[in-house]
């Protein structure tokens, strides 16, 4: 027997139309099956040349089943994203332990980025690279989802006795470059160049706070290490409204 | 165009705004441009030449990797603070305005990023980091301004440059080094006491 299935296999397996199953799970079907849809059309082209119409076709429900769930594209759009960032942050819970060395917590964080956007390049793309095409609503989502992680980076700061004196918005700046060096890898179809760079990555958000030699010495245990093992989502998770 | 995208956004703004700002009829707008997009990418490739040449030109007069930087940040940040309406126009609607703006964009990007990249030279070993650092390091700078342009930062005249100089040389000359630019702001500010 296989292990759980992904999203993507079990929203496969329910047929379109009619049929006998609970309206509740027909219902949450249909909602996610629209977000799968949106998520796999702004992937390929774009959120501005993905119309409402494709994405009700893409999700094999009616135009105006489309509306019962979303008032516009972009509510679906927006629905997406936040359901995509806390089937993320669920994942960041369950692999990153608090009781690892700060250091070690912000190098498996990262490590968990990369291997999301490997495992999921449609919704790591309707995050970061769509969101900031969006209009003003999304790119706010965007913003704030890179805030999120700034208290965990600005634990650092207690590492160093200079704490005091480094600017105030170096921690999502620092969320802000690792975001965008994904965006371009995933713009240029190049995400698996990101496990070669996540040394790096690591090197560079460590630095502020601990120093480039143990910045350095971290991000070189990271490049020998086996890859972290990202579990699939669950049926009842992200999309499962 | 520029002023209002850079005042109420892309999305926001209309051909029929754009032709009534401008005082000039629509068919006029359709002769030059094909529609609101032709007319922004028009806007923004005039923009970019201005804003590289300053850029560029700055980072060029000076033989130091670390001068050069500084000049750079200057030069930009001097460039946002002439119009913070154009700010927002050139470096946060630029996300709104399509796939061939976000590529004109991605280019500029591409070209600071090896502005940036000249300072794997001032490692002892030039080897121990790619270019996907001075990428990184590019992106944060950009996050930064962006939020900066829409923070108001730029419209209340605050001083930003040196948060954007420290990240762009924490990288290449360590953590303490960067650290010590700072330090310039406040020698700066005491000055100016």
């Amino acid at each position: 027997m296989g292990g759980p299935k992904t999203i993507s296999e079990r929203l496969s397996t329910l047929p379109p139309g009619r049929h006998l199953l609970p309206s509740d799970f027909v219902t949450s079907n249909q909602r996610a099956r629209i977000l799968s849809a949106v998520s796999e059309l702004v992937a390929e082209r774009g959120y501005q040349k993905t119309t409402i119409e494709l994405i009700a076709k893409t999700a094999r429900v009616a135009l105006s089943t489309f509306y019962e769930h979303f008032a516009s594209k972009e509510e679906c759009f927006l629905a997406a994203f936040d359901t995509d960032v806390e089937a993320a942050r669920e994942v960041f819970d369950e692999l990153i332990d608090p009781n690892l060395p700060w250091t070690e917590q912000i190098a498996v964080g990262l490590e968990i980025v990369v291997e999301l956007v490997l495992a999921e390049p449609d919704r790591a793309k309707l995050c970061l690279v769509a969101s900031q095409a969006a209009g003003a609503t999304a790119f706010k989502r965007y913003q704030e989802t890179l805030e999120r992680v700034t208290p965990k980076l600005r634990e650092g700061r207690s590492l160093n006795p200079r704490s005091a004196k480094l600017p105030d918005g170096i921690e999502v700046a620092l969320a802000g470059g690792i975001a965008w060096l994904v965006h371009q890898r995933l713009v240029g179809d190049e995400a698996d160049s990101l496990k070669e760079l996540l040394p790096e990555m690591v090197q560079l958000t460590l630095t502020p706070y601990v120093g480039e030699e143990e910045a350095r010495r971290t991000a070189r245990e990271v490049k020998m290490r086996e890859r972290i093992e990202i579990p699939r989502v669950q049926g009842g998770g992200a999309r499962e409204m | 165009m520029i002023q209002l995208t850079g005042i109420h956004g892309y999305d926001a703004t209309s051909v029929e705004a754009v032709c009534g700002l401008a005082d000039v009829p629509r068919a006029e707008f359709l002769r030059r441009f094909a529609d609101k997009e032709a007319c922004y990418l028009d806007a923004y490739d005039e923009m970019s030449a201005d804003f590289g040449e300053r850029v560029l030109s700055a980072y060029g007069a000076h033989p130091a990797w670390h001068d050069r930087v500084w000049a750079a940040g200057w030069a930009a940040m001097s460039f946002f603070r002439e119009d913070p309406v154009r700010a927002r126009f050139f470096a946060v609607e630029v996300s709104a305005a399509g796939a061939r703006a976000q590529a004109r964009r991605d280019v500029i990007m591409q070209i600071f990023a090896d502005l940036v990249d000249a300072g794997r030279a001032e490692l002892d070993d030039s080897e121990a980091l790619t270019r996907g650092t001075a990428e990184m390091v590019s992106g944060a700078i950009y996050f930064t301004i962006q939020n900066k342009i829409l923070d108001g930062a730029i419209d209340r005249g605050e001083d930003f440059l040196v948060e954007l100089i420290y990240l762009a040389m924490m990288p290449y000359l360590g953590a303490s080094a960067a650290e010590a630019e700072l330090r310039v702001q406040s020698l700066r500010q005491a000055r100016a006491m």
